[in-house]
């Protein structure tokens, strides 16, 4: 099992031969480095993206001894969820509201098809009176030709297509 | 006391009056931020459930009622979504009108450009009159009754609806979602689709009869709604669509029915009959192609409510055209063959009774097929002297006479056929020439179209099935004797050919004549029917036709009278319908010896 590499910097006897790179703490502090990042090894490969993010922020504040800072960035964090909860919940007000009113169009649409639907069944149904006052009448008699027996003259185009 | 103290004592003392006055203040503002953190700590989620359990309420969605359809998908019969107008007269007799300038953009009361000029119940009723299309007067009166609640109009189109929701007037004026039974045919079939009451239940005619399959199931929504009774957005918990009611499907043409009824009124007209009536059966499946009278009732109005199409509904006997039926019991049970011999006398007493042909004659050699041919009374009593009473009666009922069809229209009758042993010595011979029971068109057609079916009786239907349809086909005679009978029908039609001919198709077919009760009770009616069959050598139809009371010149039978009406129906069938034309007749059962 890979094991987070470790470092313990003591500032009991500082190196004055070294310049100062971060101002010293009143006491010595212990502090947990996360792994170098090797690939595969230290990094989570199911994590995504945004939950790596998260980890590393979380790491970073933990490595600060200030909590003022943890306190800003949970309340930063805090405003932020609150306002983007406030901001989806807007549009989705927003959004029902357009979903009503086009709900609402629908409907009148469709009444008015039904409507007009009905107007055409009833020119429809008043079809045949309006053709007898028009002097339409159905064909009266029969007219037929009675085809039984009948064959069809062979013409040359026509052996010529019989093989 | 000295100035100075005065001034200090007075200083004094407004400062303890400032400082009680501040405390109880302090005090005041104290419980009330406490009642604030109690409710908003402890008791705010009951608070907050109260409240939207109060604006939570459940709006039923009503389910549109299916529509009644031809055979060609024709609309017979929709529902359609309308409107009730309902006002509030207390809310209307605070109502002010608010005058359009230019600061109120469209937010403002105003007629036609001007202003409204009245207030309360009055300067509604101003307002809405024009878009309901009523009197303001009259509206104003009804506005002005105690209460919170009164029907202004029901069942205004939609576009009244939106028209009025533009007049600003909500809180004061609210519609009803409501919806209205329209008939596209409305004359043509009145009393036969029937309508429905107020509450949308089917009531008469096809729409009692289908009501089960038409009605829908309503739904329901259940949403938080706002002062004036709008749904807020997204606060619907639970929700439940209406499912609509189902289509129905008749068998009835649209038109052929409004060609058989046009034949009917003019016939009606032409002979000065009371009323007319006709059946088209198809012969093949059975089904009504047209049901048919002279009524003129709308669907959906009271006269269609109460009355039934006069097909099913009108009772009479059937003359002549019950020979048909005797000489099948006769053949069939071997009484007698087509071709049997008689003498046939103009009349006859048998068991002191006496019988006549409704026509003078001398001694006539008529064979069985003669007989029917010539619709002698005398001969039929003649042929029937050992065809016993049972059997009158079983082929009666095998035929379907006295028995509701499968139609199952309501307001049916199902006619009058009593049993033999209550025959007297007259009813027990009339029986066998139509006379002594009753039928109705309906299941006199079917009785015809058994005999077209090569002896076997099915139901008829008039609503399309959705599944197998289950005619329950009985046998009832022979194919032989149904097509012996057919020959003698055959016979009939050709006597008739002057007055009666399908041009280029063969018809098989009764004429009947009987006389009914008229108002008085006595027997001062007359009924003429005439039941064919086209083509006779392939039966495609059955079509009766019947007459109350026809006056002619020459004369009242059911040949002279209904006989032409049938011709001109059946015309129309095979040009509309492209049957093929008939082959010569060459197999004539001889009608004379």
């Amino acid at each position: 099992m890979t094991m987070p590499a470790r470092s313990v910097r003591s500032k009991a006897s500082p190196d004055r031969g070294h310049p100062r790179i971060q101002e010293l703490p009143t006491r010595p502090e212990l502090s947990l480095i996360k792994g170098t990042g090797k690939p595969g090894k230290a990094r989570h490969p199911e994590r995504g993206p945004v939950a790596e993010g998260a980890m590393r922020l979380i790491g970073w504040t933990r490595t600060r001894g200030n909590p003022l800072l943890r306190i800003m960035v949970s309340v930063v964090f805090l405003a932020a969820c609150m306002f983007g909860s406030l901001m989806l919940r807007t549009q989705m007000v927003q959004d029902s509201f357009e979903a009503t009113r086009v709900q609402h169009e629908i409907s009148n649409l469709t009444q008015d098809v039904q409507d007009d639907q009905n107007k055409l069944d009833q020119l429809q149904a008043s079809l045949p009176d309006k053709a007898q006052q028009l002097g339409m009448q159905p064909q009266q008699g029969l007219n037929s030709i009675d085809l039984q027996g009948y064959k069809p003259p062979q013409t040359p185009q026509g052996k010529a297509g019989n093989p | 006391m000295s100035g100075k103290e005065t001034k200090r004592f007075w200083h004094l003392s407004f400062c303890k009056r400032s400082l009680s006055v501040g405390l109880i203040l302090v005090l005041v503002a104290s419980l009330a931020l406490g009642k604030l953190a109690y409710i908003q700590l402890f008791d705010g989620r009951s608070m907050a459930q109260a409240a939207a359990a109060g604006r939570t309420v459940p709006h039923a969605i009503k389910a549109q009622r299916g529509r009644i359809l031809d055979v060609n998908g024709r609309v017979l019969a929709q529902s359609l979504e309308r409107y009730n107008i309902v006002g509030d007269p207390e809310a209307a007799a605070s109502f002010i009108p608010v005058n359009c300038t230019k600061h109120t953009g469209d937010n403002c009361h105003s007629i036609k450009g001007h202003p409204v000029g009245a207030d309360g119940a009055a300067g509604v009723a101003r307002l809405l009159a024009p878009a309901l299309g009523m009197n303001a007067m009259e509206l104003g009166g009804k506005l002005s009754v105690p209460g919170r609640y009164v029907v202004l109009a029901k069942r205004v189109t939609p576009e009244v609806k939106r028209a009025i929701d533009k007049l600003g007037l909500q809180g004061i004026i609210t519609a009803e979602l409501s919806s209205e039974r329209t008939y596209p045919h409305a004359d043509l079939m009145g009393a036969l689709i029937g309508g429905i009451d107020d509450s949308g239940k089917g009531v008469a005619g096809i729409e009692q009869m289908e009501n089960r399959r038409l009605t829908g199931s309503d739904g329901y929504t259940v949403y938080q709604q706002g002062m004036l009774g709008q749904e807020i957005p997204g606060t619907v918990t639970r929700q439940r669509n209406p499912v609509n009611g189902k289509d129905v499907t008749l068998t009835i043409d649209q038109d052929v029915l409004w060609y058989v009824r046009q034949a009917l009124k003019s016939g009606c007209e032409r002979y000065h009959a009371d009323w007319a009536l006709a059946v088209v059966q198809d012969t093949r499946t059975n089904e009504i192609l047209a049901l048919a009278d002279t009524d003129d009732y709308q669907a959906g109005s009271d006269q269609a409510k109460v009355n039934s199409s006069r097909a099913v509904a009108e009772t009479f006997e059937p003359g002549s055209v019950g020979k048909t039926i005797s000489a099948a019991g006769m053949l069939q049970e071997q009484v007698h063959s087509m071709t049997d011999r008689f003498t046939v006398p103009d009349h006859i007493t048998l068991d002191n009774q006496q019988y006549k042909d409704s026509f003078d004659h001398g001694a006539e050699h008529w064979t069985l097929a003669g007989i029917i041919q010539n619709s002698s009374n005398v001969g039929m009593v003649m042929a029937g002297q050992n065809y016993p009473d049972q059997k009158r009666y079983d082929y009666l009922t095998r035929f379907g006479i006295g028995q509701v069809s499968a139609l199952g229209l309501p307001g049916e009758s199902k006619g009058l056929l009593t049993a033999p042993q209550t025959w007297d010595r007259r009813t027990r011979n009339t029986i066998l020439f139509g006379q002594g029971y009753a039928t109705n068109a309906v299941q006199l057609t079917n009785a015809v179209a058994t005999l077209a079916n090569k002896g076997v009786r099915s139901d008829q239907t008039i609503v399309r099935s959705q599944g197998a349809v289950k005619a329950h086909p009985v046998r009832v005679v022979d194919e032989k004797v149904a097509a012996e009978v057919m020959n003698a029908m055959e016979s009939v039609s050709e006597k008739y050919e002057k007055m009666v001919k399908v041009e280029g198709y063969r018809v098989a077919a009764k004429t009947g004549t009987a006389e009914v009760a008229d108002s008085s009770g006595g027997l001062g009616g007359i009924v003429s029917d005439w039941v064919g069959i086209l083509p006779a050598d392939d039966p495609h139809f059955v079509v009766t036709v019947v007459l109350k009371n026809p006056q002619s010149a020459s004369g009242v039978y059911g040949g002279i009278t209904a006989g032409p009406i049938f011709a001109q129906i059946g015309e129309f069938l095979m040009q509309k319908y492209q049957v093929p034309t008939s082959s010569p007749r060459t197999d004539a059962i001889p009608v004379t010896w």
